[in-house]
């Protein structure tokens, strides 16, 4: 390993800053997707490889540095500089020379790159593979320890009355993944995973996992750039007409805006739905690139039983998300409709100038037929439909143009561009306008803005980054938006606005704290039950939070958190929300133990003042809680390494309500004031 | 008549409250309190109570006293004493209080040890005996053992944190509708700005009631002669008070004043061995 910064990292491993940028990104993208049963391992893959093998600062391409999502295109730009007129760096530290760097950047991207002047092999070779690749094993299960309703004993009557009130499955998940890998270029890997509630090589799933996932990958063999075959992501442009998996929309890190589609990716995930099934490859030379795809996969959808139809076809009324598998009902969904996506793009690539072309075709194999209310009447409601792109970006001197244009074959348009760039080198500003119309359709979309679907939205956003005094920095954002359509629960044209100021202080090299300011307005239909018609009404939601993380020993982190929440609606009471943790974070010297701690104190009046806060979990396993009601969590995590390639976690999270006396819905919900979750894995590398 | 009678009713309302906020637990000592309580990161004998590895940063042996009389009423009193002694690497620290009068009182006993890891960093913790006891054991009496830990770190010369949590087992102290003895979450900073002055800034979370953040100083006017300030948000209070240093004898006065409910006035004597 090559010796980083020592003053850097005075306290903090690579490992603790490793986590604070995946914090950092997680953390909003929960609060967006409202949901946290989603495997991110995609979103975090890229890093988390990148931990592993830190990429060499002296030979990394543009591409592999705008992989890192955390350099802006001067830095980039900056770094490939440096290193062509001054030739390889010999340490790390000479990354403080390149003009464009600044501390917070070079700490935040320290944990994945390195510098070496041996450049490595980068042609592939099937025989160097199978000799220097490296295996990859995880084995990870955990559960809820107090009983879910779901699992609680029913007699048979009961039970044959009414089949959906009771899971099929056992309360324990499993989780395995499996992947062969060599250096960025060959990676194979297989995946299965069985939730909370499903069954295992049982009933409906004799062959074990209710999800698996397989995917080969393999690159730079000699014109073929890429190549997926199995499970894979394709992910164009700026995400309009075709990225699927996740993709970072508005994030704390207010320079974020511009995405750098990868084309095709090796799927390791664990989400049902949002992957590509089948081949792609990516043929070409350095400047032109033409990429193909195909998928074929069986998706959950509703589906409707109406007799009229012809006999054979199926029509569905949504198709499903969740990928959850636990009783009969869900089970009818599973798997029931065929949907094909073929698609191809052709990039062209010199210097700093990139040109992309992407055209996707989506079919089904039944009717959709929604249940077509006035706010969702122009969405998707056919078999099929054509989506077609243009992307660029493009950095003329100290400005980064970026953006992409995309009609569906309904007519329906959307398009973002943006400029990123240095008015001053304290200075960084990132302007976008995004109007993505109500009949635009595309299936696997990540658009940048509020929404999640690039629908029925117009915006302009506004982004800075300004290096107040070498210890101190602002960053925030100001982002202006417009439905000229109704929306789920807004049942008219309405604009909103989603304002952000973090300031970043670090008085001394043990010690980093932000303030951070967040306030967003929205419409939202009133929920005055007097009225007769639900009109929409302002919703505005303020949180204000203090972190402080210090160490006071090389060994240790310790850390605070303190955060309020606000949440005003027109004509209701305000609702608050705060939270206070202290958090633990122990490693011994030359020990193999790493232990982590942490005890919340929380007090929320009601759910839309929930407030999120991101946990360290086990590696690849995601969890951010969101706080409701009254009471206190701790959590305990310890790390075993009993050989450098065998890894253990084990974690165990308790939260204590102290105003109710359960918690959770249906056959979630919890008859007692404490939940317990408990979670084990192992990786094996060998 | 009238008016008096229904401002006794109001203060035994609001004594209600204070009483349910003493089942928990407030910091104890004329120097906390004078500073609004932001107490946790303060190296003083009353370490004993508030945050039991502070007291590993102490120089010298200590024991102290102390009686508050929250709202001017002796039924509400607090009486109290605590003693420390450090050593090289580590603090043995023990303190006794009794809140309340014949008709309901609670007793908190405990010794606490605090752990110094390195010369900045500090753990401690600490076992109490818990007692509420009702008429003169006439509607009986109930005891139970609560845990404390805490933390005190030196992050740099100037800046101190700290963090105590009270009772994290969340323990029952009757069975009935589980009436449980709360978790308090106490996490603050010390700025000192220079030998003679620092600031305090403290967030206290009592499982049961909002947050209050707390905010102190204090000022060595001169050698032997301190004075302090505080604030606190909830319930909205001020303190003040002062404080002398003769020989090893220490004077602490100090009071709290809640705008409906007034003074609420501690006196500490202690001596510095």
């Amino acid at each position: 390993m090559v010796l980083l910064f020592p003053t850097f990292l005075f306290g903090q491993n690579r490992e603790e800053i490793k986590n604070e940028v995946i914090e950092q990104r997680i953390e909003f993208l929960v609060e967006q997707a409202e949901n946290d049963n989603i495997d991110f391992t995609t979103v975090v893959d890229r890093l988390s490889y990148l931990f592993d093998n830190p990429l060499n600062l002296n030979y990394a391409t543009r591409e592999e540095l705008e992989q890192l999502e955390l350099l802006s295109p001067f830095q980039i730009q900056g770094i490939m500089g440096y290193v062509n007129q001054y030739g390889a760096m010999t340490t790390i530290y000479e990354l403080r020379n390149v003009t464009q760097m600044n501390k917070t950047i070079i700490y935040q991207i320290l944990p994945f790159v390195k510098v070496d002047s041996e450049e490595q092999k980068e042609d592939f070779s099937l025989k160097d593979a199978l000799k220097y690749g490296r295996s990859d094993l995880f084995l990870r299960t955990g559960r809820i320890l107090e009983q879910q309703q779901g699992f609680a004993p029913i007699s048979e009557e009961e039970l044959a009355e009414n089949p959906n009130r009771r899971f099929l499955g056992s309360p324990y998940f499993y989780y395995l993944r499996y992947r062969f890998q060599f250096g960025n270029n060959f990676s194979v890997g297989l995946t299965g995973n069985k939730r909370s509630g499903e069954e295992f090589f049982a009933g409906n799933n004799p062959h074990g996992f209710d999800f698996y996932s397989a995917h080969f990958f393999a690159k730079d063999i000699g014109k073929v750039k890429q190549l997926a075959i199995g499970d894979y992501h394709a992910q164009f442009g700026q995400g309009l007409a075709l990225w699927t998996g996740f993709g970072f929309r508005k994030t704390p890190n207010a320079m974020s805006v511009a995405k750098y589609g990868q084309k095709l990716r090796a799927y390791t995930s664990a989400n049902e739905n949002l992957f590509l099934r089948g081949a792609g490859v990516t043929v070409g030379s350095d400047d032109f690139t033409f990429t193909g795809f195909y998928s074929q996969k069986r998706v959950d959808a509703n589906i409707n039983t109406n007799d009229s139809l012809d006999a054979g076809t199926l029509e569905f009324s949504s198709l499903q998300q969740s990928g959850l598998h636990r009783t009969p009902n869900e089970i009818s969904n599973r798997r029931s409709i065929t949907e094909r996506i073929a698609g191809g793009n052709v990039t062209y690539e010199k210097g700093n100038f990139h040109l992309g072309a992407t055209g996707v075709y989506f079919h089904y194999d039944g009717m959709f037929n929604r249940n077509l209310q006035l706010y969702n009447q122009f969405d998707l409601n056919t078999n099929e439909t054509f989506t077609g792109s243009i992307d660029f970006d493009w950095m003329i001197g100290k400005i980064n143009f970026f953006g992409e244009g995309a009609m569906s074959a309904n007519g329906g348009t959307a398009y973002i561009a943006g400029a990123q760039f240095e008015p001053d080198p304290k200075v960084e500003m990132v302007i976008a306008n995004r109007n993505y119309s109500k009949d635009y359709h595309s299936i696997y979309a990540i658009p940048f803005g509020e929404s999640t679907r690039p629908q029925t939205e117009k915006g302009t956003y506004v982004g800075t980054k300004i290096k107040i005094a070498p210890r101190l920095s602002l960053n925030g954002y100001v982002d202006f938006f417009q439905f000229d359509w109704m929306k789920f629960l807004i049942d008219a044209p309405s604009v909103g606005t989603d304002y952000l100021a973090q300031l970043d202080f670090s008085p001394a090299q043990n010690i980093n704290m932000y303030w951070r300011y967040r306030n967003r307005n929205k419409a939202r239909n009133s929920r005055d039950a007097d009225l007769k018609i639900r009109y929409p009404v302002n919703e505005r939601r303020q949180y204000v939070r203090y972190e402080i993380k210090y160490s006071p020993l090389r060994e240790l982190q310790l850390g605070n958190r303190i955060e309020y929440s606000f949440y005003n609606l027109q004509g209701q009471d305000q609702q608050n929300g705060f939270i206070l943790y202290q958090d633990i974070r122990y490693r011994p010297n030359k020990s193999n133990f790493s232990f982590w701690a942490r005890a919340t104190l929380f007090d929320i009046d009601a759910w839309d003042a929930r407030i999120y806060a991101y946990e360290n979990d086990l590696l690849y396993f995601f969890s951010v809680p969101a706080y409701n009601n009254r009471g206190m969590r701790y959590y305990a995590m310890v790390k075993y390494e009993p050989a450098k390639r065998l890894h253990f976690w084990l974690k165990i999270a308790r939260t204590h309500y102290s105003n109710v006396y359960g918690t959770g819905n249906g056959l979630m919900s919890i008859d007692e004031p404490t939940r317990t979750e408990i979670r084990g894995q192992m990786r094996l590398k060998f | 008549m009238i008016f008096k009678q229904l401002t006794t009713a109001f203060i035994l309302f609001f004594c209600l409250i204070q009483a349910k906020a003493q089942l928990g637990y407030s910091p104890l000592g004329a120097r906390s309190s004078g500073m609004g309580n932001a107490s946790v990161t303060n190296i003083d004998v009353w370490a004993a109570h508030q945050n039991q590895a502070a007291a590993v940063f102490m120089d010298r042996a200590e024991v102290s006293t102390a009686y508050q009389s929250p709202f001017l009423m002796k039924e509400l009193a607090t009486v109290s004493a605590a003693a420390a002694v450090p050593f090289e690497k580590s603090a043995l620290t023990t303190s006794i209080s009794q809140f309340g009068y014949s008709q309901y009182s609670e007793t908190r006993a405990g010794v606490g040890y605090g752990l110094k890891l390195s010369k900045r960093l500090a753990l401690g913790v600490r076992f109490n005996y818990f007692n509420v006891n009702f008429q003169d054991n006439f509607y009986g009496s109930k005891g139970t053992v609560t845990a404390e830990i805490s933390m005190l770190a030196k992050v740099t010369d100037n800046f101190i944190m700290g963090a105590h949590l009270y009772n994290p087992t969340y323990n029952k102290i009757a069975e009935f509708e589980s009436d449980r003895i709360p978790v308090i979450l106490r996490v603050g900073g010390t700025y000192l700005f220079s030998d003679r002055f620092f600031a305090n800034l403290e967030v206290e979370k009592n499982i049961d009631h909002n947050a209050n953040i707390k905010l102190g100083a204090e000022y060595n006017v001169q050698e032997k002669f301190f004075i302090r300030g505080g604030i606190n948000t909830a319930p909205f209070s001020n303190s003040f008070g002062f404080g002398v240093l003769i020989k090893g004898l220490r004077i602490d006065i100090a009071s709290q004043y809640h705008y409906i409910l007034g003074y609420s006035p501690q006196a500490t004597l202690g001596y510095r061995f």
